[in-house]
């Protein structure tokens, strides 16, 4: 009798524990997803430190409120000669690299980011130096959304999270 | 109280610092001599060059917007984690594997945009196959994968290459390989302080 009541107490202090988990994450995702924002925006955009001729990559939240799936479509910039929208990947010997890629999908009531090691948009052969503090437009074209215009800041020399 | 003089024989040796678990050798480069270019167009021996010194050696190619470019945040944020005396036992060696593109030019425009420090910092380029023979030498594979031409005509050759930061002690030998692009700086700055403290000895 004793031990099935232990058995009671330890799967309610579970289910309550992992509850409590899962409304956090739940009012998480609410908090980001809805409030004020009813359509998808474009956050925390910064472009990497480089010099003019060499390539760099710009990095962004996209947060995706709505009911349906949206795609990045094209990336434009006056900063280099080619945008693109790139991957970065690792291949079955471990070795890491870089990949086109013609779209990125949004999925409905999520964010995705663009980040280190992972989606970015990529500037190749830079018309310029882009310095730490440096501002620079970046056009995002989203196949619902339509054209987003972010400013992203440079800089380098980040912890990685 | 052979077995009480036993344990304490054992207990001697376990306790004992120079029984510490060292860093083994991974690759033994003193007696290689690669003829390189630094940044500035000079010849440079290496790894004699760099000798009674560590090295913080990364891989890198410049064309590269994210892995590369995180490997040197790495390397320069394990520069951070040193203090002035420590760091004057340190190297941080930069070395392309991309030659064609990577001239000493190139290379110093790369390091003078995130402003590193030139007194502790080397890039190193050079002729191709002696570029090749060294990335071989020390396991860092490079090939040349997605290739894209600019509307002004210039080819952009992006490698799939491996990811690495290599620890090289005083005597030119590799004593620990890292990832460059997410490597924990905590770990390189321990490992750097146990061979640090052998080079003081």
């Amino acid at each position: 009798m004793k031990k099935s009541l232990i058995v009671l107490m330890l799967a309610l202090l579970f289910y309550s524990c992992s509850k409590e988990k899962t409304d956090t994450k739940e009012n998480e995702i609410k908090n980001n997803l809805n409030y004020g924002i009813s359509e998808l925006t474009i956050t925390e955009p910064w472009v990497r430190v480089a010099a003019e001729g060499m390539n760099t990559a710009f990095f962004f939240k996209v947060t995706n409120p709505l009911e349906q799936n949206d795609t990045l479509i094209s990336a434009e910039s006056d900063i280099a000669e080619i945008i693109e929208i790139h991957e970065t990947f690792v291949d079955e010997n471990g070795l890491m690299g870089m990949r086109k890629i013609p779209f990125a999908v949004i999925p409905s009531n999520s964010t995705v980011e663009f980040k280190p090691r992972d989606l970015h948009v990529m500037a190749i052969r830079l018309k310029q130096d882009v310095k730490t503090g440096d501002t620079t437009l970046l056009k995002l074209t989203f196949n619902n959304a339509g054209e987003k215009k972010i400013f992203s800041a440079a800089r380098d020399f980040v912890r990685p999270k | 109280m052979k077995f009480k003089n036993l344990a304490f024989l054992i207990l001697v040796i376990v306790l004992n610092p120079a029984c510490k678990s060292e860093l083994p050798v991974i690759d033994d480069l003193s007696n290689q001599n690669f003829q390189m270019i630094n940044q500035d167009s000079m010849s440079v021996s290496f790894p004699s060059s760099l000798r009674g010194k560590l090295s913080v050696i990364g891989y890198i190619f410049t064309n590269c917007p994210d892995i590369c470019p995180l490997t040197t945040n790495n390397m320069y944020l394990i520069e951070k984690s040193l203090d002035e005396d420590e760091l004057k036992n340190v190297k941080f060696v930069s070395i392309s594997f991309d030659p064609d593109h990577d001239k000493p030019p190139v290379l110093k425009k790369y390091s003078e945009i995130r402003n590193l420090n030139p007194e502790s910092w080397i890039f190193l380029t050079g002729e191709k196959k002696v570029v090749d023979s060294l990335m071989k030498t020390v396991g860092v594979l490079a090939m040349p994968a997605d290739t894209s031409r600019t509307p002004s005509g210039k080819e952009i050759v992006l490698y799939v290459h491996t990811d690495r930061i290599s620890l090289m002690d005083e005597n030119g030998r590799i004593r620990k390989n890292y990832k460059g692009s997410e490597i924990n700086i905590e770990e390189i700055n321990s490992d750097l302080k146990a061979l640090l403290n052998n080079l003081e000895r």
